[in-house]
């Protein structure tokens, strides 16, 4: 039905800025973030085909956004490399200070966030982030739930030691 | 009565009910400072999300929003997925698929005896499926091996799929297609130029530059080995976790 493809590509359109958010937390640099989305919505109009209606679409391109950024960090060879969102920092004292002290913290959670290997980064990203449930969470990524809760609490261990003593 | 640390998170998280719910309320009952860990994951919950919420306030750069109304870039005449992606769906689309599988099995017809036309590649469920001696042999034979059919290149692609290519006829059908839901999915095939069947050839030298073309479109890192192919095998061509 050429009705369900306009749909579903209205569909992508609302989930432009939760796929933004994804892809932030993955690829760190909101223009990378964004070349991302790009080549996940063209990559996803490509295979519309192959989405099962009736599950969720965000989840089915959050999977291939985590795989297309997988294949992208292995093809530049910099896995691990930790990025330092030049954004939030080059805006830091054009607000008040309220907004300045929000921006610090966010900075302080984005570059915690970097420093954790992908695989917990996006466990993360899914469940507390996303909203994602652990079973929604583990299809996404492939996973069994142990693996995924696994994941997710290294994860967290690792950002509570990183943020511990910042504000709450 | 013990609750696991994942236990404290999961129930942090609302992942909880019933039974399991229960003992961990309990737990905290009789041990006040895991309530501290319970806020503990939840305030952390809270500070990721707060941290990540002005993306989704920030307007939308306009070339996404083009992006989703564009029509797909069609990159290979011969790639039926890319052909279906650009093609307007509609209530032909079965018929089409239907003559366009039809089409293919001239090919086979034409090609040779060692397939049973009608059953290797058939329209199904809005694409086409391997089926008899095609799957059987994607699921089953390795680059190495010899047979009917030739597999060439094993690989994953980005979306962790993993997909084959294959020369059948003696070259006479060519194609790619990808394991998904226990079924060959063809994603490409195309009608080569048969050779004779004495011929040695490898698998490589076999597959057309089209084929090639979608491997390379689609491919995530290298094709897989020797080792990592029978690997696959045994794992049923499921992505390795």
């Amino acid at each position: 039905m050429a009705s369900s493809t306009d749909g579903l590509r209205d569909e992508i359109v609302t989930l432009l800025p939760k796929l933004r958010r994804f892809a932030r937390v993955l690829a760190g640099q909101p223009a990378d973030a964004d070349d991302l989305v790009q080549l996940v919505v063209e990559r996803a109009l490509m295979r519309l085909a192959q989405y099962q209606p009736g599950t969720r679409l965000d989840a089915w391109m959050f999977t291939m956004m985590r795989n297309a950024w997988i294949d992208e960090v292995r093809s530049r060879g910099r896995r691990g490399k930790v990025f330092m969102p030049e954004e939030d920092g080059a805006h830091v004292g054009s607000d008040g200070a309220r907004a300045m002290a929000t921006r610090l913290e966010a900075m302080d959670v984005h570059a915690a966030m970097q420093t954790l290997p992908e695989e917990q980064r996006s466990a993360i990203a899914l469940v507390c982030i996303e909203g994602l449930a652990y079973r929604e969470a583990a299809e996404a990524l492939g996973v069994p739930i142990g693996t995924l809760t696994s994941r997710l609490a290294r994860g967290r261990e690792t950002l509570d030691r990183l943020l511990s003593g910042g504000a709450t | 009565m013990s609750v696991t640390h994942e236990d404290l998170m999961a129930y942090a998280d609302g992942e909880l009910d019933g039974a399991d719910k229960a003992r961990v309320e309990a737990a905290i009952a009789a041990a006040p400072d895991l309530r501290a860990v319970v806020d503990g994951h939840r305030a952390l919950r809270s500070r990721l999300s707060a941290a990540y919420a002005p993306v989704v306030e920030e307007p939308v750069p306009a070339r996404l929003l083009d992006a989703v109304r564009a029509q797909p870039a069609m990159d290979n005449v011969v790639s039926l997925g890319a052909a279906r992606a650009k093609r307007t769906p509609g209530q032909w689309q079965a018929r089409e698929w239907a003559a366009m599988a039809a089409a293919l099995l001239v090919g086979v017809i034409v090609g040779g005896q060692a397939l049973r036309p009608a059953s290797a590649i058939v329209a199904a469920n809005g694409g086409l499926e391997a089926r008899g001696a095609l799957a059987r042999a994607l699921d089953t034979q390795l680059a190495a091996d010899q047979g009917a059919v030739r597999i060439g290149v094993t690989f994953r692609t980005i979306d962790g799929d993993t997909c084959r290519t294959f020369a059948a006829q003696g070259g006479g059908l060519n194609g790619l297609a990808c394991k998904e839901n226990a079924k060959w999915r063809v994603d490409m095939a195309m009608r080569g130029e048969s050779r004779p069947a004495t011929e040695f050839r490898t698998a490589a030298a076999e597959t057309p530059p089209e084929v090639l073309a979608r491997v390379d479109a689609m491919i995530a890192g290298e094709p897989l080995d020797a080792v990592q192919e029978k690997d696959a095998r045994a794992r049923r061509w499921t992505a390795p976790r």
